[in-house]
């Protein structure tokens, strides 16, 4: 998950620090390692989508990463063109230790 | 056919010996290998391989012969090393006459005892090289990814140059072997009596004169031959 | 074959990877064996990032260390590009570790890197990397046409990058693959000029003369034996008559 160094270092995370999200609706993530990079903004953060699976047949994809799907409780439809902005929701990061 | 007594002198014990075939047969199955990738002539072994996996098979025996020499047999690995790094005022004396001794007189040396002065230098630089050649090789080895040019430019440099030493070591040891009759010391483990005292005739001094180190054997009397160059007539030995 | 090379203009590569799956496929190479690689460079702080996609692959430099150290000749330099003889090749890894740029790996005991697609240049085509670009970054010509037309590319990126420029021009003697980059080359991990240790040293100088000493060794050992032999068995008739 990347994270603004400079947001990082005053959360007291470095790379490779594993955390988890929690939305605004208390939805929580699977644990997910920290990228620190000036390549993201402050207020946000990017997770690579695909990850976090549950389904208990795939071996290798299990439990492994955290789910953006998930984290995504809310919504907000453009008025006119009708399309969904997904990238509403906040999340807190709480180390996992 | 009249027999005469022919005394022998336990040279090389079983250990010794074993010790010294399995390091020639790894040295050499390392030289040829090596050489396939030097020498275009060979360069054919190299291919595919064949060559890597043999040099790296017969490279494990070559680094483990000390430690087995100090397991058969650990007085002859201690002598090996300190006889060879301890010199005197006679081996300089003996260097001296190296060059009639090459040309196969023994005569004008001073005495010598277990191993003459040409042997401590031949023990001793191969031990260099042995070094040399081991701590290269596994660098190039193991050291995959971390050597960086300047790193396998040294590698192969001292790699290299180690194999030519111990190669031309080797050519002159097979060389006095076969100019004064040794085989039968490292084949055997016995020199004749006459080789033990015209090449170490301090060591002969020196051992207990009485089985096993001195044994007597029956000999069938050679007949009188013919060498090319040398007097026409010999008095018949006996 | 004139001197060939190839062009790879960064100010137009996507990252798309095309080029890395289309050798590939086209030359079958070993599953997780890749002859090109894209890495994504980035500098700078958001908003303010720059970047490009700068291709990992041989660069076929004229005066190539890996084909300098290749023991078995299995690397070898034809019409611009650095070839490879799979076949010949021992595995020994040497090329792995004198490549200025780190490009050969091992897969499968053998040396792996991109052997160039001159077998299809040659009946006219163009490398399996080059026709499948879809932003028309790579071409494949003589070197003279590769520089011009790297020259004049060069020259258009001027005022959206001062400081774009050709690279491969004179590096290793003079690189296979010219590049235009759109930045300096040590923004995009390049190294200025790379250099090499004098290998020549071990090919040129240790090799011989190891070889040299050895001969003369069994040369002078062969013809001193006859001497030496029959000046010993004297010795030891003479000291048998006078001696026990």
């Amino acid at each position: 998950m990347w994270v603004n160094d400079e947001a990082a270092a005053a959360l007291g995370l470095k790379n490779g620090d594993l955390v988890l999200l929690e939305n605004q609706d208390g939805v929580r993530s699977g644990p997910v390692r920290v990228r620190a990079t000036p390549r993201i903004r402050k207020d946000a953060v990017y997770l690579v989508h695909g990850f976090g699976h549950r389904g208990s047949r795939l071996s290798r994809a299990e439990g492994r990463g955290a789910s953006d799907n998930l984290l995504i409780t809310r919504y907000r439809l453009d008025p006119i063109s009708g399309g969904a902005g997904m990238r509403v929701n906040f999340v807190r990061l709480i180390r996992e230790v | 056919m009249a027999t005469r007594t022919v005394r022998w002198v336990l040279r090389y014990r079983p250990g010794q010996r074993v010790v010294h075939w399995l390091h020639t047969g790894a040295f050499f199955v390392l030289l040829i290998t090596g050489l396939a990738l030097i020498w275009p002539p060979l360069s054919f072994l190299a291919a595919g391989g064949l060559s890597r996996l043999l040099h790296r098979v017969a490279a494990v025996i070559f680094l483990l012969t000390p430690a087995l020499y100090a397991l058969l047999d650990f007085r002859g690995l201690r002598d090996l090393i300190r006889d060879s790094f301890t010199y005197t005022r006679e081996d300089l004396e003996w260097l001296k006459g190296f060059p009639g001794y090459f040309l196969g007189r023994t005569s004008h040396l001073p005495p010598q005892g277990r191993v003459n002065a040409g042997q401590k230098i031949h023990h001793a630089l191969t031990i260099i090289a042995y070094f040399a050649i081991s701590g290269s090789g596994l660098a190039l080895w193991l050291g995959k990814g971390s050597l960086g040019p300047t790193g396998l430019l040294a590698a192969t440099l001292v790699h290299d140059l180690s194999m030519a030493l111990m190669a031309i070591l080797t050519v002159g040891h097979i060389y006095f072997t076969f100019v004064y009759d040794a085989l039968p010391a490292m084949t055997t483990g016995y020199v004749s009596e006459e080789y033990a005292r015209m090449e170490h005739a301090l060591w002969l001094a020196s051992i207990p004169q009485e089985p096993p180190y001195v044994i007597e054997v029956q000999e069938e009397i050679p007949e009188p031959r013919r060498v090319p160059g040398a007097r026409a007539e010999e008095e018949a030995v006996g | 074959m004139a001197r060939l090379a190839m062009l790879i203009d960064l100010s137009r590569c996507l990252g798309c990877q095309a080029c890395v799956i289309a050798c590939k496929a086209g030359r079958e190479l070993a599953p997780g064996e890749r002859w090109v690689e894209i890495r994504e460079v980035v500098w700078g702080r958001f908003p303010e990032l720059r970047g490009a996609f700068v291709p990992h692959r041989c660069f076929h430099c004229a005066e190539a260390a890996c084909v300098q150290v290749c023991p078995t000749g299995a690397l070898y330099k034809r019409d611009g590009f650095t070839l490879v003889d799979f076949d010949r090749c021992s595995g020994c890894g040497y090329c792995v570790e004198v490549c200025p740029y780190k490009v050969p790996r091992l897969v499968d005991g053998r040396v792996s890197k991109c052997a160039s697609c001159l077998d299809l240049v040659q009946r006219g085509e163009e490398p399996w990397c080059v026709r499948t670009c879809p932003a028309g970054a790579l071409q494949c010509g003589t070197r003279e046409e590769i520089l011009a037309e790297a020259r004049a590319r060069v020259a258009a990126l001027r005022d959206r990058y001062p400081e774009a420029q050709i690279y491969g021009e004179t590096q290793m003697g003079g690189l296979g693959v010219i590049m235009v980059l759109p930045t300096p080359p040590e923004t995009l991990g390049l190294p200025a000029q790379p250099q090499v240790p004098p290998l020549v040293l071990w090919k040129g100088g240790a090799q011989p003369l190891s070889l040299g000493a050895l001969a003369l060794s069994v040369l002078t050992s062969g013809i001193a034996f006859f001497i030496a032999r029959r000046r010993h068995l004297e010795e030891k008739r003479n000291s048998q008559n006078h001696g026990e």
